[in-house]
């Protein structure tokens, strides 16, 4: 039973803007910087007086957001929610203005004055490294990070390599863009109620108690039960719920917000535009012995906050699927006048995995070995690394790769391969990734150059409790954007216990008066992974409970349980349903002197993921092989279609086959959307080109009717998890552009490494 | 500055009984309300103000009347009606948009709209016609030639009315051929070309600020040297560069849209879709809002909603406003469709539809629909929404989509230019498949 499905069809979903007004609401709207860079010398709001409404100005706004967000570099760099004394991008707020009627608000923007005087927008990354003009004078620089971290023998790798080769790239700035826009609701009076359309409690509900000065046991944050797609972007809110709770403390009422779309493509949240180089050496049979990455990450105006985690997301991982023992990592994070970057699919696999691979093709050219049998002969055989009785490969930037087949997976897309190779008018590229999943919060540390607190957050909380008549009520800290998690839960506990889904509620909603932590959410793939591992650990500790119960309920020592019945194991006759049993323990307890609840919270935390030690880290929990295949053909006017798609893939268990499904096809078409045609341009001044649908191209249904899709699923359990699940989402939007560039480059015969791709041939 | 967009500014707003009604509310600051598919989102954007609506739906400028030497097309006939009904502007009109932009946007508003990427000047110009403008001073015909005369800007006055558009029968092939880019509602480029008795006329749209007309005579083996000599002339001209195509970019494709139409009419074809006859009507109660505030009556799924709202109240806040939360924005341009319902039986965008305009007509969404449960069962089936934010809009134009196209709804070029709307979860392959399981289970 799909339940998020059927709440679709039937018109029953309760997203951020469904919820009703609190009493007395005041609408807000944000008057934005037009401007990339300049001073702001006047600010004018005495005609939104006259008008009927009510401004705030940055000097108000400031009493009461007193803090910066915190800060994940060295550098002194102020994050604010608004622009102080200077403006930093188009798009960053300035004033904000507030009326109790939602239309009204908007017209009012029309009477606020803010004067500003230019100065130089910095809008490439060639432009911000030379520092000829500063974004933060304060910093002194606009490379606010310069890191180089090395593993293994990256000398002796490239001095004794037959073959190096360099492979330069670009990868666009890029939102995968919801189509529901960001909502608030604050009420700040004695406490701060909010309620968002964010994804989970996480890091946001401890950035805003920074910024606003206020314990978090004062700020009770809500999320509506659906999310209209998040991606990441959503991770994104806090600096509005920021301004929005201050516009409630100043004025006194409830503030409600909504972006409105031109909003969210100027200035809601987007993944940076990387360019850099690839090094690799390589043996002349093609075994590959060093890589060499430079990375030059366009973050925008700031470093927001869990930024420049992008670069860092993929840390344990650095090698691939390939047993590559020396890696050389140099990053800049560099400043530009774009609005900050953040969360977006895949958040670090797409940029990373899109310069590898594409580098790859460019060695089996240089090497003339064919791109699969070359990934082939470099593919990680050897799992040595026992932990606990579970093998792992361990890679040289600290990742623990659970042991999976990856010859296999990568070999069932070579009948395709061979297929379609030797035609001319087609091009046929592959590439093989491995997926993080289920995220260590600790890698954001690899930003810094001295580390006060450890940190490894990453764990979650689920909430499992029978009712009365045996119905069972399940909470997760996390939320509704699409992935299908009340189903999967659902399905997976009536497995499990016996019990009909028709009895089993899911609640998956953020309400931070139940239990949470600073990882908690739903983000990274940690579904599958960690959310599920919870479940499962809860399951098992209710069913001891269940049968503790169900022995003095049947008086015996030893009861067997068979789908939702707990029987007698001396007498199969002798027998007590979970219904039965949860009516008579919860009506009268005393029968069974017993004392722990029909209801558990679990906690689950893997210890594999444990702080940062020597720029060494486990950046996720799970890890998994997809490889991919893609042929590609012109079309009629020289541009490109895809006639088939082959994703062959092991992701561990497979929680429910469909949704799984659901999440590669949408991943499929984020990677196509990147490739041909999203791309958050800028002009020189600083303007965003792209405030539209229209103008962002945003693939409809046409652009995939001519395309074929396969999937080869493999399902090797990952036993060291409860779940034995990892995730498979995000896999797709890491690798379609690397394997869409070699196959166009193969059908053009030149190499194709900058995204996105726009022009005919 | 205000990038809080997506709502128009304030305006009044009047819904015309008759002609004569028209004639006289038409003056300078008034501005013609026809489909409104393209105004509306100018308007939302704020790239536009208005003092003035003057909405001319009621007007009987509809339907196609047609001769032995002529087919003339009233003004108001919509997009759809047009490509079910004039068998050389098929596939012009049918290209246009998507199933809901076409329900509503008429021929008369296009023309009078002046896009430059407009999909009927370049083929109304290889095709001789002409426009009929109606005002109190009478009517006169305007060569479509005069008609435009830069973005957004023609030669009528603002007292005028288009009335129809008059297309001279001839024995002539007719090619159309347009480019889209990605999910973008308007083209890179617009090729349309009309060859008869060895003369070719060769239309381009979307590729400068004005519509363009090249005229000539066949010449070389199979029009070789015609080919050449017209690639030459577009070669001259300044080729627009935006978000879709830089210049370059664009000539190319617009060389290579043109070689494949040019083929095409040389051997004497006419393009055409073909698709089931249609009526559609948008006449409602007429009214003038000249005060902030206006009373409005609408039927929703049944039941009559009163209120008194200001002019410029989108039915998509109106509906929300009172209840139908089912019914979502996700654009401020119109694009997405996540804002469709059924009006009196047809999709139409909430967005781009007034509360006004619909004053005592029939709106309804999922929840008022006796005979949508094949197409929710299809959705849910397929596994066709992830976050379910776009799920309303997709199910409500495939009802409009199953119950007009039936079986051709199958044909993925109908698919193809039919259903627009955006999700961005689920790659569109499982919709696909509900879509089509839909159509199947109708019919069977």
């Amino acid at each position: 039973m799909y339940i998020e499905g059927l709440r679709a069809v039937n018109g029953e979903g309760e997203y951020i803007n469904d919820l009703p007004d609190l009493p007395g609401t005041l609408y807000m709207a944000i008057y934005r910087s037009p401007i990339a860079h300049g001073k702001i010398k006047k600010i004018d709001v005495s005609d939104v007086q006259l008008h009927g409404g009510t401004a705030i100005t940055p000097e108000e706004l400031g009493k009461v957001i007193v803090n910066p967000f915190p800060t994940t570099v060295d550098l002194p760099i102020n994050y604010f929610p608004f622009a102080r004394d200077k403006v930093r991008f188009v798009g960053e707020p300035i004033v904000l203005v507030l009326h109790k009627d939602p239309y009204k608000a908007i017209d009012l923007l029309d009477y606020v004055q803010v004067e500003i005087e230019e100065l130089k927008p910095i809008v490439s990354i060639e432009d911000s490294i030379k520092d000829e003009v500063l974004i933060h004078e304060e910093a002194k620089t606009n490379i606010v990070m310069h890191k180089i971290m090395r593993f293994g023998d990256i000398g002796r790798a490239f001095s004794e390599s037959p073959v190096v080769i360099s492979h330069q790239f670009k990868f666009s700035r890029h939102s995968a863009l919801p189509l529901e826009t960001y909502g608030v609701i604050a009420r700040f009076g004695q406490e701060l109620e909010i309620w968002a359309n964010l994804t989970g409690p996480m890091l946001q509900v401890y950035f805003v108690s920074r910024a606003l000065n206020i314990p978090i046991s004062k700020i009770r944050m809500f999320s509506s039960r659906d999310i209209g797609g998040s991606f990441g972007s959503k991770y994104q809110l806090y600096p509005y719920i920021t301004l929005a709770a201050a516009a409630s403390k100043i004025v006194g009422r409830p503030v409600r917000w909504s972006e409105s779309r031109t909003e969210s493509f100027l200035a809601s949240s987007a993944g940076g535009e990387r360019r850099g180089t690839v090094e690799i050496a390589a043996t002349k049979d093609g075994i590959i012995k060093g890589i060499k990455y430079t990375f030059y990450e366009d973050v925008g105006a700031y470093v927001r906050p869990p930024e420049p985690g992008v670069l860092f997301r993929v840390h344990g991982n650095l090698n691939g699927a390939y047993d590559v023992r020396a890696i050389e990592a140099e990053y800049y994070v560099v400043l530009t006048n774009k609005s900050p970057t953040g969360l977006n699919r895949g958040y670090g696999g797409p940029p990373f995995y899109f310069a590898l691979e594409t580098a790859v093709d460019k060695l089996a050219d240089e090497l003339g070995i064919d791109p699969l049998e070359l990934r082939l002969k470099n593919l990680i055989r050897r799992f040595d690394k026992e932990i606990d009785g579970e093998k792992f490969y361990e890679t040289v930037s600290g990742g623990l790769y659970p042991q999976q087949d990856y010859e296999k997976v990568v070999k069932a897309i070579e009948t395709e391969y061979k297929k379609w190779k030797e035609r001319k008018d087609v091009g046929v590229g592959v590439a093989v990734i491995v997926e993080p999943s289920g995220t260590n919060l600790a890698y954001v540390d690899l930003a810094l150059s001295k580390i006060k607190n450890p940190h490894s957050a990453s764990g979650d909380y689920v909430t499992i409790s029978i009712n009365s008549d045996g119905s069972i009520l399940v909470f997760v800290n996390g939320t509704n954007e699409g992935l299908g998690h009340e189903t999967t839960i659902t399905e997976y506990i009536s497995k499990e216990l016996g019990v009909p889904e028709e009895l089993i509620h899911v609640e998956n909603r953020v309400d931070t008066t139940q239990p949470w932590n600073l990882a908690s959410g739903s983000y990274s793939s940690r579904f599958a992974p960690i959310v599920m591992s919870a479940v499962s650990e809860a399951v098992e500790e209710l069913k001891k409970r269940l049968e503790e119960l169900a022995k003095k309920y049947l008086e015996t020592d030893k009861v067997l349980f068979e789908q939702g019945k707990f029987y007698d194991a001396k007498n199969r006759n002798r027998n007590v349903s979970i219904k039965t049993l949860a009516a008579a323990y919860h009506w009268d307890p005393s029968k069974f002197n017993y004392d722990k609840a029909l209801s558990v919270t679990a906690y689950f935390y893997s210890s594999l993921l444990g702080p940062l030690q020597n720029e060494r880290i486990n950046s996720s929990l799970g890890y998994a092989i997809q490889a991919h295949l893609a042929v590609v053909k012109k079309d009629e006017v020289g541009g490109f279609k895809i006639v088939k798609y082959v994703i062959s893939h092991d992701s561990g268990k497979i929680l429910s086959k469909n949704l799984l499904e659901g999440q590669l096809y949408g991943g499929i078409l984020h990677g196509i959307a990147l490739t041909f045609y999203e791309e958050l341009k800028y002009d020189e001044r600083g303007n965003p080109l792209v405030t539209m649908f229209d103008s962002y191209e945003s693939p409809t249904l046409s652009e995939v009717l001519d395309t074929e899709v396969e999937f080869i699923h493999f399902e090797t359990e990952s036993k060291y998890l409860p779940s034995k699940a990892l995730g498979g989402g995000e896999g797709p939007i890491m690798v379609v552009p690397a394997v869409l560039c070699n196959a166009i480059s193969k059908l053009l015969g030149k190499r194709v490494s900058s995204l996105p791709i726009r022009d005919v041939e | 500055m205000s990038f809080a967009l997506g709502i128009p500014r304030s305006f009044k707003y009047i819904k015309i009984k008759d002609l004569s009604e028209a004639l006289e509310s038409l003056s300078e600051g008034t501005k013609v309300l026809a489909g409104g598919q393209s105004l509306l989102p100018l308007l939302k954007l704020r790239i536009m103000g208005v003092n003035t609506l003057v909405d001319i739906n009621n007007l009987d400028f509809r339907g196609v009347k047609e001769n032995e030497k002529e087919i003339e097309i009233y003004s108001l006939t919509t997009h759809n009606e047009i490509a079910s009904k004039v068998k050389i502007l098929s596939k012009v009109a049918f290209t246009i948009g998507d199933l809901q932009v076409r329900n509503k946007g008429t021929i008369g508003g296009s023309l009078a709209h002046a896009d430059p990427s407009s999909n009927y000047y370049p083929a109304l110009l290889v095709l001789n016609a002409r426009v009929k403008a109606i005002s109190k001073r009478g009517e006169r015909e305007i060569d479509i030639k005069d008609l435009y005369i830069s973005p957004y800007t023609t030669s009528l006055n603002y007292d005028e009315i288009i009335k129809s558009v008059i297309i001279p029968k001839q024995n002539a092939s007719f090619a159309f051929e347009e480019y889209k880019r990605g999910g973008a509602a308007f083209p890179v480029a617009i090729v349309a070309i009309s060859i008869s008795n060895g003369e070719y006329k060769v239309g381009f749209g979307g590729i400068s600020e004005k519509p363009l007309l090249i005229e000539g005579e066949i010449e070389g083996n199979k029009g070789e040297k015609s080919k050449r000599d017209i690639i030459d002339k577009l070669k001259e001209i300044k080729i627009l560069s935006d978000a879709h195509a830089d210049s370059e970019t664009r000539r190319k494709i617009t060389e290579r849209l043109f070689e494949r139409a040019f083929e095409r009419a040389l051997k004497g074809q006419i393009d055409e879709i073909q698709v089931p006859d249609t009526e559609i009507s948008w006449k409602s109660s007429p009214i003038k809002a000249l005060d902030e505030k206006v009373k409005v009556k609408i039927k929703v799924n049944g039941v009559y909603i009163e209120d008194e709202i200001e002019p410029r109240m989108l039915l998509l806040d109106f509906l929300r406003k009172h209840g139908y939360k089912e019914v979502k924005r996700g654009c401020d341009e119109g694009k997405c469709g996540a804002c469709t319902v059924i009006i009196n039986g047809r999709a139409a965008k909430s967005c781009l539809t007034l509360a006004v305009q619909v004053i005592d007509q029939d709106v309804r969404t999922v929840k008022g629909i006796s005979d949508v449960q094949p197409i929710k069962d299809a959705f849910v089936n397929n596994y066709a929404m992830q976050c379910g934010y776009c799920t309303h809009g997709f199910i409500m134009v495939t009802y409009d989509y199953a119950k007009h196209f039936g079986q051709k709804g199958l044909d993925d070029e109908i698919l193809r230019h039919s259903i627009k709307n955006i999700c961005r979860c689920t790659g569109y392959f499982n919709i696909i498949k509900a879509i089509k399981s839909t159509i199947k289970s109708l019919s069977s």
